[in-house]
């Protein structure tokens, strides 16, 4: 037994050798190749620029304080209306006002939120309405450490897309030296078909925003 | 040749003469015999490089073995295989790390170095509280403290409002005109930043009197907790220039004037 395991084993390591030897130009050829390859195919994996840039999304739900690097924030209602008083004039609409209550706050730097957009079910987005100035949003204050800033932002949507709608809210950007990947908060807004169609049906006639602070 | 001549092979000598004999070499050395076939030193079976089929069952074949290793140490197969060349995979591996490392850290370092030369580190002088300090042509003295708030504001128990009082003495002529507002900020030791506005800016439009302070009011609001302990933070502008003509103010500027454009030194007042 141990003679036959003496005898076999240089044997084997020795046929391994020629083997290796025997294989050299030919399989290596084959193996270069399959890299060569590979390399190619893990490049078609590569993200694109758009996927490169686009942000970190931070993921809520409504009444939550959703935590990204640079800003926390948090929705605290949503509300519908058909018109908007905005202090000197009411702006109305066809279609319908939504309107969020929102707190918001920093973590280091002093920053002004910029205006959320509204994402619907099938994948549409809404910009925040531009028929509110934002000097009456949550735009418009300064969100600073520590403290909770609050005020609202309004979108103007078609009522049959509210329905399971989350709003996206971008972390604001410098021009020049910009951080490659800056995060968002996206909140759902947890409206179900039924609160949707408590808000299409029963909206308010007129939000007041002006004198509100 | 004469035609009476009896016929002869043109080898035979004339009739009459001796042929003539070859040179006497004497006789050969007799040597002695010698196998010529097959070979005394042939090759052993097995080490001719003509191609052999090899019969699994007779075993290794004999002739080109490895130099067996010194087996006096230790006995062959104790150890099991040992790998031949054990140098190799370490320095395969630290190759590999190390490329790794510089394919992932040349990029980061070319981005921190350009996003550096946007962003450069701040030179920091603290000031001792009550104290003025005096940089680059400008005296820089600045007090600061809670407030009430302003009327109007919304109550709320989190927010303390600072009350910023920034006094400047321009210490020559060219003080007298470096006017630019400096950058204020309330910092905390965790390194958070508060908003600090101006709401009153006393310095004339005009060059300032030299050895004469003037104000300048600003107001911040920081939460309650940190009250204390903030800091406030005042970048001097020490490159805007009043009496700049209005064709100069597009002029390029030199690399030791952009440099200073950075305006990098920061002050620290402490309460």
């Amino acid at each position: 037994m141990t003679a036959t395991q003496q005898r076999t084993a240089p044997a084997g390591r020795r046929s391994r050798a020629r083997r290796r030897r025997s294989r050299t130009p030919f399989t290596h050829g084959i193996v270069g190749l399959a890299l060569a390859c590979g390399a190619i195919w893990v490049q078609s994996m590569a993200p694109s620029p758009e996927d490169m840039s686009a942000p970190l999304t931070y993921v809520g739900d409504k009444d939550d304080e959703v935590a990204t690097g640079r800003f926390t924030v948090r929705v605290e209602s949503v509300e519908s209306a058909r018109s908007i008083g905005t202090g000197e004039a009411t702006v109305t609409t066809d279609q319908m006002f939504l309107i969020l209550q929102v707190a918001a706050t920093s973590a280091r730097e002093p920053l002004k939120l910029p205006p959320p957009s509204l994402l619907t079910e099938e994948g549409l987005r809404f910009h925040a309405t531009n028929k509110v100035q934002s000097m009456l949003t949550l735009s418009n204050k300064w969100v600073q450490p520590g403290m909770w800033s609050k005020g609202v932002f309004v979108f103007e949507v078609p009522p049959s897309v509210i329905a399971g709608a989350r709003a996206v809210f971008p972390a604001p950007t410098s021009a020049l030296y910009g951080d490659p990947v800056i995060p968002e908060a996206e909140i759902d807004l947890g409206i179900d078909d039924a609160q949707a169609k408590q808000l299409v049906s029963a909206p308010k006639d007129v939000y007041p925003l002006g004198d509100k602070r | 040749m004469n035609a009476n001549e009896p016929e002869r092979g043109w080898f035979s000598p004339p009739s009459g003469q001796q042929p003539a004999r070859l040179p006497d070499y004497g006789r050969p050395a007799v040597r002695p015999d010698q196998q010529v076939w097959p070979p005394v030193n042939r090759e052993p079976v097995g080490s001719s490089t003509q191609p052999m089929p090899a019969l699994p069952s007779a075993g290794p074949l004999p002739g080109n073995q490895p130099p067996a290793p010194p087996s006096g140490e230790q006995p062959p197969g104790a150890g099991g295989p040992t790998p031949p060349k054990k140098g190799r995979p370490v320095l395969m591996g630290v190759a590999a790390v190390a490329a790794l490392v510089l394919a992932v850290g040349l990029p980061t370092a070319d981005r921190y170095i350009f996003y550096k030369s946007g962003q450069p580190s701040d030179i920091v002088h603290v000031v001792s509280p009550g104290q003025a300090v005096s940089f680059e042509h400008v005296s820089w003295k600045a007090v600061f403290g809670p407030m009430d708030p302003p009327e109007g504001a919304t109550p709320d128990p989190v927010r303390q409002w600072m009350k910023v009082t920034v006094t400047r003495t321009a210490l020559d002529s060219d003080g007298s005109v470096l006017s630019g507002t400096p950058e204020l900020a309330f910092k905390d030791r965790a390194g958070r930043n508060w908003k600090v506005e101006v709401v009153q800016d006393n310095t004339p439009t005009d060059p300032h009197e030299i050895g004469k302070p003037y104000t300048i009011e600003a107001a911040g609001v920081v939460p309650k907790d940190v009250a204390d302990e903030v800091e406030l933070h005042l970048r001097p502008n020490t490159t805007y220039r009043m009496d700049t003509p209005t064709e100069d103010l597009m002029k390029p500027r030199t690399p030791e004037e952009q440099e200073k454009a950075k305006h990098k030194d920061v002050f620290v007042f402490r309460r």
